[in-house]
Parts: structure tokens; sequence; C-alpha cells
């Protein structure tokens, strides 16, 4: 089963190959504001690094938030549109669920890849900067995710943090006075989402046809209904 | 023979159109949120790229069940690149990337504004230049001197609000709801347009326009005249907008000798000035096109028809492009106006 993987709801954009466990390449990129500018190209370049044409893989995975509103859109576009072209499915992920899984291996049930993390009861609070001074966050054990993601300020969410758990994210991180603070938890710094994880976590799981596959925003959008007229001043 | 499948999302429509040669229109899909924007008086940014997202599939498999095509007819895939709203536009050229990596084509970027004008050559393609074209939206309010393809010189251009931004606000303020173009179109065809009678803004001064003062000018009217017609108040303020809109492209037209006027925008489906248009262009002799209503608002013909000259004269846009919210008209030079 060959999958490619694209991860694009933070400020990192990346791309994976796999062949069922195997990372036939990996390519990622931190930026800014450049996700739709950095995609396509990266696609392109990682099916060379694997040396595998887009007619050959199987299936399309991507994460599909909760993150950055405007990247989780040019990654859902993207591979739903090529899906669309190749006709195969989608399989859609957490982006708070890849975060964890950079720590919390999910082919073997428990166990943690990380040194730094093995000290800790085998937690990982992902947090994700969902901006306007909010984040976006889920804690996982070795069996899965603790509840819902939720969102709200970061002084709010730390507050959920355990002692033995290990915090990652770029929300973490921008809100590191806070998140360190966390009594008897491990802050790690800069850990990003990686595309090779969006195809681990896909393996298995059922895959969708394109348009079943829809962002997590959890987040409404901001709008304000403030209708001015001439019988109401 | 070239099949250009392309993509517009720059605001509130999602739609996808196959064009062949660049003037064969085989498919052309819009998919309207009027109705999701309604109640917040506008469009609301966010609402609209998540509304473009849930109708990427529908509408792209719409135009080519139209077009009884599949990817293997199609040469290009274009997207309208900007200007626009910024997450409304990378919907479409992610979209329209990733069908060219797909489908291995050449991928355009297009402006918008282009588009329009070659909205114009979709139905006339032996339209002689230099033509004046007025382009008139929600976003633009523009005098263009088209001398050839691609050679466009800006000749007038609002100072504040864009036409049919006034129209947005005018409406809103009399209750008429959103989108208020066709809201005032309707209404104003009840009222008598000479029973009030508003300033025409600027209307003896250069090429530019300003649509701010004539939209305050119907919110002060209504303070004193509690009683004042709806129908009235949006034929009158209706009349005032085309009058200057109709004189300034009239007279640019004469100004630079132009062979013809063309009318393109949103705006441009407004009924009295089309009407207006016509009469004033027989008037002076000038050849005279006014798309269909269908090609004026936005769609992705226009942008088909553009996306197939530009790779002609350009080449391909490169897939590591984005999307370009301030994008402006690939303009000449300002013309240097003989009435200045």
């Amino acid at each position: 089963m060959l999958t490619l993987a694209v991860t694009s709801s933070t400020g990192v954009v990346g791309v994976a190959i796999t062949r069922d466990r195997e990372v036939l390449s990996e390519c990622h990129v931190v930026t800014d504001r450049r996700h739709a500018e950095e995609l396509t190209p990266m696609i392109r370049e990682a099916l060379g690094f694997a040396g595998v044409g887009l007619d050959e893989i199987d299936r399309f995975a991507v994460d599909v938030g909760p993150g950055r509103f405007t990247g989780l859109r040019v990654g859902l576009a993207t591979v739903r549109t090529l899906a669309f072209a190749k006709h195969k499915p989608v399989v859609g992920v957490s982006s708070l669920e890849v975060l964890a899984a950079t720590v919390l291996d999910p082919s073997a049930k428990g166990s943690l890849l990380s040194p730094a993390a093995t000290k800790s009861e085998g937690c990982v609070v992902a947090v994700i900067d969902a901006r306007r001074s909010e984040v976006f966050q889920q804690r996982f054990g070795p069996d899965g995710p603790f509840g819902e993601p939720s969102f709200g300020s970061p002084q709010n969410m730390a507050r959920l943090v355990l002692p033995g758990d290990v915090i990652l994210g770029d929300g973490a991180d921008r809100y590191a006075e806070i998140y360190g603070a966390c009594d008897g938890a491990t802050h790690r710094i800069g850990i990003e989402p990686l595309a090779a994880n969006v195809a681990r976590l896909s393996v298995g799981r059922p895959a969708q046809e394109g348009p079943q596959v829809v962002p997590v925003y959890l987040r409404d959008p901001d709008v304000k209904v403030n209708i001015k007229t001439r019988h109401n001043t | 023979m070239t099949v250009v499948l392309a993509i517009e999302t720059s605001c509130d429509e999602t739609a996808v159109a196959i064009v062949r040669d660049g003037i064969e229109v085989l498919a052309n899909v819009v998919s309207s949120q009027v109705e999701i924007h309604a109640p917040f008086g506008g469009v609301v940014p966010e609402v609209a790229s998540r509304a473009h997202l849930e109708m990427l599939e529908p509408v792209l498999a719409r135009a080519l069940t139209d077009a009884s095509m599949t990817g293997a007819d199609v040469d290009v895939v274009a997207a309208t690149h900007g200007p626009g709203l910024i997450g409304a536009l990378l919907i479409g050229v992610s979209e329209a990337k990733a069908l060219a990596l797909a489908w291995n084509v050449p991928y355009v970027g297009v402006n918008h504004m282009e588009g329009h004008l070659f909205a114009t050559f979709l139905e006339r393609p032996d339209l002689e230049p230099p033509l004046v074209v007025l382009l008139v939206s929600g976003g633009h309010t523009l005098i263009i001197h088209l001398e050839a393809l691609g050679q466009y010189r800006i000749l007038g251009s609002t100072i504040d609000d864009a036409a049919g931004e006034a129209f947005d606000k005018v409406a809103r303020y009399l209750g008429l709801g959103y989108p208020g173009g066709p809201r005032i179109d309707q209404l104003a065809k009840e009222g008598d347009r000479d029973a009030i009678v508003f300033p025409r803004g600027m209307l003896n001064e250069g090429l530019d326009f300003s649509f701010s003062g004539m939209k305050t000018s119907v919110i002060n009217y209504v303070r004193k005249h509690r009683d004042a017609n709806n129908a009235d108040l949006a034929a009158g303020f209706q009349e005032a907008v085309v009058d200057v809109l109709v004189s300034k492209a009239m007279r640019a037209a004469e100004q630079t000798q132009a062979k013809g006027v063309c009318l393109g925008g949103g705006v441009a489906a407004n009924s009295r000035l089309r009407e207006r248009f016509v009469q004033e262009a027989e008037v002076r002799g000038l050849q005279c096109l006014i798309p269909d209503r269908s090609f004026c608002t936005d769609n992705a013909a226009m942008i088909a028809a553009a996306a197939h000259w530009r790779l002609g004269e350009d080449g391909p846009t490169g897939l590591d492009s984005g999307a370009y919210p301030g994008l402006g008209l690939p303009v000449m030079e300002r013309w240097a106006r003989p009435s200045d």
C-alpha cells in the first residue's frame, strides 16, 4: 500500500511517501504563510525522491486540524483534488494526534519513542497555536486520546496538564512561560507535526471519498452582524 | 486546439469553466454563496473560504460532466490568483496546481481583472481595439483603455468606494438586504428616477470616481425626509451612479478616440446601466459590447479565456506560485489625460 501523506495545519508543510510502514521519502519546510507555494512542488519532489509516480499512489492521507485555517484548507484542497483526479480515497488524521505521535508511537501501544519522555506516565499533551491568544489542545495516553480536542486561552488550557505529562507543539512553544511552569510536566520545545506520522496513523483506518474528509475548525468564523438601517438608527 | 479548465474562487462564487481555444465555452459552472453571506450583509472572508472548500469537488465534477470530458481532455489548468480574498483565492489556486500536477499539464495563474476584460472577447472575438472598458464591481470601478490584448492603461478609478460597494451600502441602509445591487435594480423599476435628484460626484472632474458622497447624500436625505419612498430613493440613487459611470466612460472613449466601449464586472448586470450604456454609445457611433450577465458577474469562463491568451504570451506559471490578494492589473504607465 503506497500512501502520500501531507501535513499543513501548522507552520510546517510536509509530505511523506510511505509503503505500508516504511517511509520512502519525507520533505518538510518551516513556513509562515507560504503553504500553497510550498506544498505542490514538495509533493512532486517527494514522489521523485521515492521514485514513485502519482499514478502508483493507493491512497492519500492529510491532517485535518485543528490548526491554522488557511494552512489546513490548502492541504485539504490539494490532497482532495489529487484524490479526485486519480480516483483514490483519502484518510483524514487529527493534527493534534499527529503531533502527539512524534513521541507516542502509535504502532506499538504504550511504548514511547523519545528518551526524554520515558520518565513520564506516558501521556502527551499536544498544543497547537490557534492564534488570537488561544490554543487547541488534547491529551493522549498510550491507548489514545482522553476526550475531545478543545481550545481556550493558554492559561486555562495549561491547567489541564498533569504531572508527568510531556507537552509539545507550537502552541506550547509560543506560550512557553505558561506551559514551562506546569508542575512536574516536561515541555519539549520545537516539536512539529511530521508527514510520516500522518501516513503511519492512517494505516488501518478507513479511507473516505475526498469530500467526506473535512477540516476540524473547532472555532466558528468570527462574524459580527452589525447592520444599521434607516429604521434602526 | 487547446482546452483550458479554469477555476475562480476570488470572492463569493465557486466557479469552474472549460473553454476551448479561448472562446468556445463548453462548461460554465458557478456556485454562488450569496445566501450564505446574506445574513451578515456582506461577504465574510472566513465563511467564504470554508464554503469554497465544501464546493470544490461538486463544482469541478459538474464542469467536467457538462463538457462531457475527463482530465485526459484538459490541456491547461488555470485559476484566479488575485486580486481577491486571500483565503478564498488559495482554495482555487491549490486545486488548480494539484490538477496540473495530477494531469501533467501547465498551470496558469490569472489576474481576475484581466479575466473581466476577456469576458468581452468570449462573445465577440472579432472586437477591434482600441477599446474603452468600464469595469464596475463590488471591489473595483475602473475605466481601462485597452490598446491591444495585454496592453492596458487605467484612465480612471474610484477615489473611495467602488460602485458596487456603494450599491450594497445604500441597500443595506434602506433595509433592502444583500446583495444590494440586484435589490436596488429591482426596486428602482417601481420608483421615479427623477423624483429625488442626488448629486453626481465629480461628474465634470476628470475620469476618476467618488461614490462615498453620493451614498452619504442618500442617508442625509432619508434623515430629513423620514417618509421618503424606498423605490424613489433606489431609482434616484441608481440614476446618479449610472449617470456618472456612463458619462465618464463615454468621455474617455471620445478623448482616446477608441473604436468601441465595453462594460464588465458584477455591476454590469445592472439593467439601467446596460440600457444607458448602449444608448449613449449609439449616439456617439461607437461599437458597443455588453457581455451576457453570466459573463459580467464572477465566472471562470473569462478566467479560461484570459489564461489561454496569457499562456501564449508568458508561458505557464510555476507550481511554486501562490495567491496575490492585492494584485493589480498589469498596466502600462497611466494615461496622460487630455483633460488634465
